[in-house]
């Protein structure tokens, strides 16, 4: 049995904004709500929900981007939240991020070499060493020797995509929280960055959280599946479980809205009301806008295991009707 | 169908657009003799690969591009005026009202010290008669429509305190308000979840319908194409290589280009954790660009004639045309014999 490389217990990040205009009330946004889940070493956790979910702060939070309202977070058995800066540093290295927002992540100022060498520096490379290994990272994402003279605006948006995967994998890291990695290429670049991160992981033993909204894409590259709603996690199980047999409706209304790149398929589903969308009230978190909901949905529903490693958060679990 | 919309005249026409960048090394010719037409209740996908020019097409048509950019030929056609001769006074009246973008990156187009209602008012109050409380109601009503929960709220909240999701739906909510003729959507849905994607392209199928609005969709996502474009355009390296109505182009690609996109795409039902078909090498590049078909390296299908001459769009009938010496015949899976030559 594997051990878990990140473990995550109740975690919580709530925003407060302040009141504005119109006299509004300051307001606190529960980005991250109570969340618990593993990663074990060497296997990719998809991470996939709404929009707004917290996927992103998740991930911005166990490398300490963002500092947690409450929870802990381990890296093997290293309690993250507890450890000052400096005795972070070390594991800085071992965790990268690639962000979701290619542009505002990289230094307009900087030309692509200076970008990948600021990665670069822990390592204590000579400049030649330096030198070949930028060239050598360029590669890897598909990008020109050539192209390290240039700057961030010059390069087309999946083409900055690349610079920030490249820069990610300038230190070697054990783990890697890819946010949307590659929702700005090309499907051809798509396949090719996917394609290196699968090989980089069976080489190096990579572990990742991978944040996508393509379902397709996350099931082609996750072990395990969380579906988060609302700051919540709502279900994970195994990737082929949540494909074959959501058990929240939550994730039955994902898979039903899927895109399928064939014109003779049948077309996605909306679902009704998007104005009824993500309004909080007591009780499960996605009662609003689920058409199995039930009086009984008032009360929050515990995240429980429905069959071995499969979890979700829903009164009716087992009784929903199959796909 | 298709005849009757060949009869229509386009409401939005790109003709021979050529827009460069001059820069120190040379001149990038990013956008290099493109024609598209867009047509009334209509939308046109563009897709292709990463840096072929589909953004700058995008921003040409709404006279965007920043030096050294810069458009050096071509017509972009409204209706029948040319917005290439219009004076940049006259072109800002155009811009939101007769013309509407959803900006690739969300993030650099809003302003961080604004806080979401600016542009919202800001493009109601320029482009209609409403008075500021209206267009707050407004503004707060189309921040609802996209989607965005507690829009009284988050009408006042600042970008950053926005997830990208929410930041993409308040740009949509801008490039709406005023219900433009045309709207460039360029990756309009990429950072959303599939349930609120699935909402804002039925929000645009019903603008689309009410206002006969005529759009063009650039995006990575061939899912979103087969589901909302009616034809499709393909690009490569500046260039048009493809284009046809949706059904022939994922049926009958006759691009090699096109054929290894089509591969490409990851399906629910391949072996997970396998690799994924790819175009082997690289686009070329554009301050070298090879001499006839600037795919050519790349592609399995290449004879002689492919260095020596471009080949032009070729026409296949019924409103499809492929810029291919060869123009192979398609499946999906890749030949055997193709692959070990
Ligand atoms: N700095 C901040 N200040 C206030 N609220 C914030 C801040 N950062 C995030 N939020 C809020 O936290 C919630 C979760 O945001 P997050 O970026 O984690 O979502 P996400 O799941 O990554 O969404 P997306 O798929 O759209 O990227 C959102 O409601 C967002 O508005
Ligand atoms: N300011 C600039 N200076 C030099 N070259 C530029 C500049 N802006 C864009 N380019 C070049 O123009 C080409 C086209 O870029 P464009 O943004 O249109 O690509 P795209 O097709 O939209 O790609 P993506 O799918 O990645 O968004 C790219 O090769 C890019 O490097
Ligand atoms: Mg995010
Ligand atoms: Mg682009």
């Amino acid at each position: 049995m594997t051990e878990p490389l990140i473990r995550v217990e109740n975690l919580t990040k709530h925003f407060h904004s302040g009141g504005g205009f119109l006299g509004g009330s300051a307001s606190t946004v529960r980005a991250v709500d109570g969340i618990s889940f593993e990663v074990l070493r060497g296997e990719t956790l998809g991470l996939v929900g709404e929009s707004g979910s917290g996927k992103s702060t998740t991930g911005r939070l166990l490398l300490r981007l963002v500092e947690p309202t409450s929870g802990m977070a381990y890296y093997e058995n290293q309690e993250l939240f507890g450890l000052s800066a400096s005795e972070m540093k070390p594991l800085r290295r071992k965790m990268q991020i690639v962000f979701q927002d290619p542009y505002g992540s990289l230094n307009p100022r900087m030309t692509v070499s200076n970008i990948l060498r600021e990665g670069l520096e822990p390592l204590g490379l000579s400049r030649t060493e330096e030198e070949a290994e930028i060239t050598r990272l360029l590669e890897i994402v598909g990008l020109r020797s050539t192209h390290r003279n240039r700057y961030p605006h010059e390069f087309s948006g999946g083409q900055r995509q690349r610079i920030g995967i490249a820069r990610a994998l300038a230190v070697k890291p054990e783990f890697l929280i890819a946010d949307e990695p590659v929702s700005a290429l090309d499907v051809s670049i798509q396949a090719q960055v996917l394609n290196l991160l699968l090989e980089l992981q069976q080489r190096l033993n990579l572990t990742m959280l991978f944040i996508a909204h393509d379902l397709a894409v996350v099931r082609h590259m996750s072990d395990r599946i969380a579906v988060m709603y609302l700051g919540k996690i709502v279900e994970i199980a195994e990737s082929g479980q949540i494909y074959l047999n959501p058990r929240h409706p939550y994730t039955r209304s994902l898979l039903a809205a899927i895109p399928i790149p064939d014109p003779d398929a049948k077309p996605a589903e909306t679902s009704a009301d998007p104005g009824a969308q993500s309004v909080r009230s007591e009780g499960c978190v996605f009662r609003s806008r689920c058409s199995f909901a039930t009086d009984k949905c008032a009360q929050e529903p515990a995240l429980v295991e429905v069959e071995p490693g499969h979890l979700s958060a829903c009164h009716f679990a087992n009784t929903l009707p199959s796909l | 169908m298709t005849e009757s919309l060949e009869a229509a005249s386009p409401v939005l026409s790109i003709r021979n657009l050529k827009t460069h960048f001059f820069t120190d090394l040379g001149v990038v010719p990013a956008v290099d003799g493109v024609d598209l037409e867009v047509f009334a209740g209509q939308t046109l996908g563009v897709v292709g690969e990463s840096g072929c020019g589909k953004s700058v097409t995008g921003l040409s048509a709404m006279r965007l591009v920043a030096p050294p950019g810069k458009i050096v030929s071509g017509e972009i056609l409204l209706r029948d005026e040319n917005l290439l001769t219009l004076t940049e006074k006259e072109m800002q009246q155009r811009r939101g009202r007769d013309l509407g973008m959803i900006f690739q990156e969300p993030m650099t187009s809003l302003d961080p010290l604004y806080p979401v209602r600016d542009p919202l008012m800001e493009a109601l109050l320029a482009h209609t008669a409403m008075t500021k409380q209206e267009a707050l109601q407004e503004s707060i009503r189309l921040l609802g429509a996209v989607g965005i929960p507690n829009p009284e709220k988050r009408v006042n909240s600042y970008p950053h305190e926005l997830s990208g999701g929410m930041r993409q739906r308040v740009m949509i909510a801008v490039a709406l308000s005023c219900k433009p003729a045309v709207l460039i959507a360029d990756e309009p849905t990429t950072a959303l979840d599939v349930t609120v994607q699935a909402q804002i392209l039925a929000l645009l199928r019903d603008l689309q319908k009410e206002t006969g609005t005529a759009i063009l969709m650039i995006t990575h996502n061939l899912g979103l194409v087969a589901e909302n474009c009616q034809t499709v355009a393909v690009m490569y390296a500046g260039k048009v290589v493809e284009k046809a109505p949706v059904r022939t182009l994922f049926k009958n690609p006759r691009h090699p280009y096109t054929q290894g996109l089509l591969r490409a795409v990851p399906r629910l039902d391949h072996p997970p954790k396998q690799p994924l078909p790819t175009i082997p090498g690289m686009v070329p590049n554009p301050l070298r660009l090879p001499t006839g078909c600037r795919f050519r390296s790349r592609c399995l299908f290449a004879i002689d004639k492919c260095a020596a001459e471009q080949p032009p769009l070729a026409e296949l009938g019924g409103g499809h045309v492929s810029a291919c010496w060869v123009q192979p015949e398609f499946s999906l899976v890749p030949s055997e014999t193709r692959a070990a030559s």
